[in-house]
């Protein structure tokens, strides 16, 4: 194409916004990460290098912090991948009325995690909430979901699978309605049982999108603060403050600023080498259309 | 088993998961028609007056619901049309352009893979330095952090659909880039466009961690607003239900008007 008229032209108002909004306070955090930076000393405070960072990997709550979010990911990315996928099949093996049960199931989603979070801070209440009521009357056991530490947290992946499983619903989905049928109807005519040729034909299938939709899930979900934040607050103890709880609270309660920076920083590097190792694959143009 | 009766059974099965899966909106739609004295009935009790008190008192001066919706309306709206005007001359430069596809392209897409907190820390320091702390203007400012990449990636995918050889047979005839973009693909990516103009209004309609850090008074949003309502001493239950249900209310309609496009807007065109 001619040199001449250079698509930069049409590149740089985006680039203007993300340089702007993105790419200088990315700058800037990184600066305050190597400072002294407090409420008092925002943005002069004494250079330390890295002692924000050796800070972090002596401070127990941060191993904690990362504990939580490791356990939290693994427990609701596994439950929604599997959840996920059964509900795809089901779904598209029904013979009518495909869509229609595809768009009930997609709704969770999209309603706002703190809106979620407000629904199940009302169901998990001790006294009146739904859950603990059900239990007690229908199946006579007292459970009291918030209480104990591994309980909370696992009440808060309850809430990430209610809401996210619809995801990877859908994008299964969506990819199953776009294989060919071909090779599981020959497998099925071939005596192959229905379970057998779904693990033997349409799983390796669907391999490039079950990586796609795990990338997502694992980067959506380490990042979950929303429901959290409004059901427990990050109690009992810190049993459900997850890494993004634990910067908000080196961030606003105590004012740490240059401590807070370099735990971002942190979650960034962690983060890209997870989203960097399976980039290949999400570029790999899948396309099921 | 005869294949009316497998039918009969699979269609139950998802019938029931479809409760399941819903039952927390069901329940809080209910729970918004309810009376408070049966909210906080520690008993299974499923029968109850519909009223709509709920509703009203959420009106009323005590709560400001309508000033909160007001709020992320305005600010939703902005964010979209900033973030969406922005993009469409962007990502036409990048598919059109082959030299620099790659290196921007990939930039704004990790930009989708950095957890919102990075950015909260400094976006907050600096709008409180240019004193936008509070205010609607920095708050959709902060939202396009995400608009522009989901944007630039989901117009992308419609963009790539377009043969170039509508393009080159338009520039023959002597048409300029600009003029090319403005009568031959925008009116191509329609639906793209209308898509991308629905999923970044869900964003930014459902977003809580950077209104709730940005703001204090002035511009808060629906879901600070809701998040306060439950942090105070006396918890409304029967009025946060019926916000909750106001809110949710359009946005399971625009669902369903862009679940053609949903997954590739969810997942950045990486799937289609």
């Amino acid at each position: 194409m001619a040199k001449r008229d250079n698509g930069w032209r049409f590149v740089i108002p985006a680039v203007v916004v993300l340089a702007a909004v993105v790419a200088f306070p990315f700058g800037f955090s990184l600066y305050i990460s190597f400072t002294e930076s407090t409420a008092y000393s925002i943005y002069n405070g004494r250079f330390l290098l890295f002692d924000n960072y050796l800070g972090l990997f002596k401070d127990i709550k941060f191993w904690d912090s990362l504990r939580v979010s490791s356990l939290y990911v693994a427990l609701a990315v596994g439950i929604e991948m599997v959840g996920g996928f059964f509900l795809a099949l089901l779904v598209d093996s029904l013979p009518k009325f495909k869509k229609l049960f595809m768009i009930l199931f997609i709704l969770p989603m999209m309603v706002a995690p703190l809106v979620y979070g407000i629904i199940f801070k009302l169901m998990y209440n001790s006294i009146y909430g739904f859950i603990p009521v059900f239990f007690r009357d229908v199946f006579d056991i007292e459970i009291t979901p918030l209480n104990k530490p591994f309980a909370a947290l696992f009440s808060m992946v309850v809430v990430d699978a209610f809401q996210w499983t619809s995801f990877v619903f859908l994008v299964f989905f969506s990819a199953l309605q776009a294989l060919p049928r071909e090779p599981l109807e020959a497998s099925l005519i071939d005596g192959a049982g229905y379970w057998k040729s779904v693990w033997y034909v349409t799983l390796p299938l669907l391999r490039p999108v079950t990586a796609v939709i795990l990338i997502f899930r694992i980067m959506d979900s380490f990042k979950v603060f929303d429901q959290i934040f409004v059901i427990t607050g990050g109690g009992p103890g810190a049993s459900t403050t997850t890494m993004s709880l634990y910067t908000y609270f080196l961030m606003f309660t105590r004012y740490n600023f240059g401590k807070a920076a370099a735990l971002t920083i942190i979650i960034l590097i962690t983060v890209t080498l997870i989203t960097r190792f399976a980039f290949n694959a999400l570029y790999k143009e899948v396309s099921y259309q | 088993m005869n294949k009316r009766k497998r039918h009969v059974i699979l269609y139950t099965i998802a019938a029931l998961i479809v409760l399941l899966a819903n039952f927390p909106i069901i329940f809080i739609v209910f729970t918004s028609f309810k009376p408070l004295v049966d909210i906080m009935q520690p008993s299974l009790n499923l029968s109850f007056t519909p009223t709509l008190d709920n509703y009203k008192a959420l009106f009323s001066e005590s709560f400001d619901f309508g000033r909160y919706i007001m709020n992320s309306i305005v600010i939703a709206t902005l964010s979209t049309v900033i973030g969406v005007s922005v993009s469409i001359p962007a990502v036409y430069g990048i598919s059109r352009f082959g030299e620099m596809k790659k290196g921007v392209a990939f930039w704004i897409l990790s930009i989708r893979m950095v957890p919102p907190i990075v950015f909260a820390l400094p976006l907050f320091l600096i709008l409180r330095l240019v004193g936008l702390i509070d205010s609607s203007l920095g708050l959709i400012l902060v939202y396009l952090t995400t608009t522009v990449p989901l944007s630039v990636w989901v117009l992308n995918t419609f963009l790539s659909e377009i043969p170039k050889s509508l393009e080159e047979s338009a520039m023959l005839d002597g048409a300029s880039r600009s003029r090319i973009l403005l009568r031959i693909i925008l009116p191509l990516i329609k639906p793209g466009i209308v898509a991308v103009f629905i999923l970044n209004f869900i964003f930014s309609w459902n977003e809580f961690f950077f209104a709730f850090l940005m703001t204090q008074d002035k511009a808060v949003t629906f879901t600070v607003g809701m998040a306060r309502f439950v942090t105070g001493y006396s918890i409304y239950w029967g009025s946060i239900a019926a916000a909750a249900t106001i809110s949710m209310v359009p946005m399971l309609i625009m669902t369903i008007l862009v679940q053609k496009y949903l997954v590739r807007g969810l997942t950045f065109g990486a799937v289609k």
